[in-house]
């Protein structure tokens, strides 16, 4: 519980059907490849129902600006590009809580799947929500001078696209001497 | 020698916005999302896999090293080409 309301992270996995015609040379482009929808996995984070505390929640936006001045003395353009959207949870658990089990056994199975993109992670707290999230970092601690562990976890708020971004052009190939 | 070619942009258009480089993200057919530079020096050139390709450089269009090459067409059309294993 953090400020009275109890978090839920819940996890969803799903497995890809692969494509007979996907050939090794070429890079799957949309996460639109038929894929079955597996269970999802809910966690209250309660001190009660899971033993886990929330000790903090933090929100961090990072934005990349490159600024490019121009060789006729105009106005320099400004591009910029999203770097991260994060949330970064800290919390504490003892060391036979649910909690803990439940997280170590499920950074290991998305760890597997990160590439193939077949998972993702809703997080809902009031205000703070990642719908469709990504992990982004998770690591348990626990030090000798007391029998808790520290849970630290980051999600990261997806792209539009799974693998694809807006903007990006597709380019037809010509084979050849010269493109004709 | 055999190429596949894409068109990365246009020189002219690329010399009207007053820049001296532009990295451009494209799907190139075959191969996937690639990071391509444009810059713009005495010669305009295009980077790609870590390799410069100079239009015109030694006065051959197209321009090729490292099993790729770059080509100027007559629309001013920059082509990039990676080269085709013809065995």
């Amino acid at each position: 519980m953090l400020n009275g309301i109890d978090p839920i992270i819940i996890f969803n996995f799903k497995k890809i059907i692969p494509a007979a015609t996907v050939t090794k040379a070429e890079t799957p482009l949309t996460d639109d490849q038929p894929s079955i929808l597996l269970p999802v996995i809910p966690m209250y984070l309660s001190e009660r129902l899971t033993g886990v505390l929330i000790n903090s929640e933090s929100k961090s936006v990072i934005i990349q600006t490159d600024t490019e001045t121009k060789s006729n003395g105009t106005k320099p353009e400004n591009n910029q590009k999203g770097v991260e959207n994060t949330v970064k949870i800290e919390m504490t658990a003892s060391k036979d809580s649910i909690g803990v089990s439940l997280f170590g056994a499920m950074s290991d199975l998305i760890f597997e799947k990160v590439t193939s993109k077949e998972y993702s992670i809703t997080y809902l707290h009031g205000a703070v929500t990642v719908f469709g999230g990504l992990l982004h970092g998770f690591s348990i601690n626990q030090s000798d001078d007391s029998d808790l562990y520290k849970m630290t976890l980051e999600l990261i708020k997806p792209a539009a696209t799974a693998t694809q971004a807006t903007g990006i052009t597709n380019v037809p190939k010509v084979t050849g001497a010269v493109p004709l | 020698m055999i190429f596949d070619w894409y068109k990365i942009i246009n020189r002219a258009e690329f010399a009207a916005t007053g820049l001296v480089s532009r990295e451009l993200s494209l799907v190139l057919e075959g191969v996937g999302q690639a990071s391509i530079l444009v810059t713009k020096g005495i010669l305009y050139s295009i980077v790609y896999d870590g390799v410069m390709l100079s239009i015109g450089l030694t006065d051959s269009n197209p321009f090729v090293f490292e099993g790729y090459a770059v080509y100027l067409d007559s629309n001013d059309d920059v082509w990039l080409g990676i080269e085709v294993d013809e065995s």
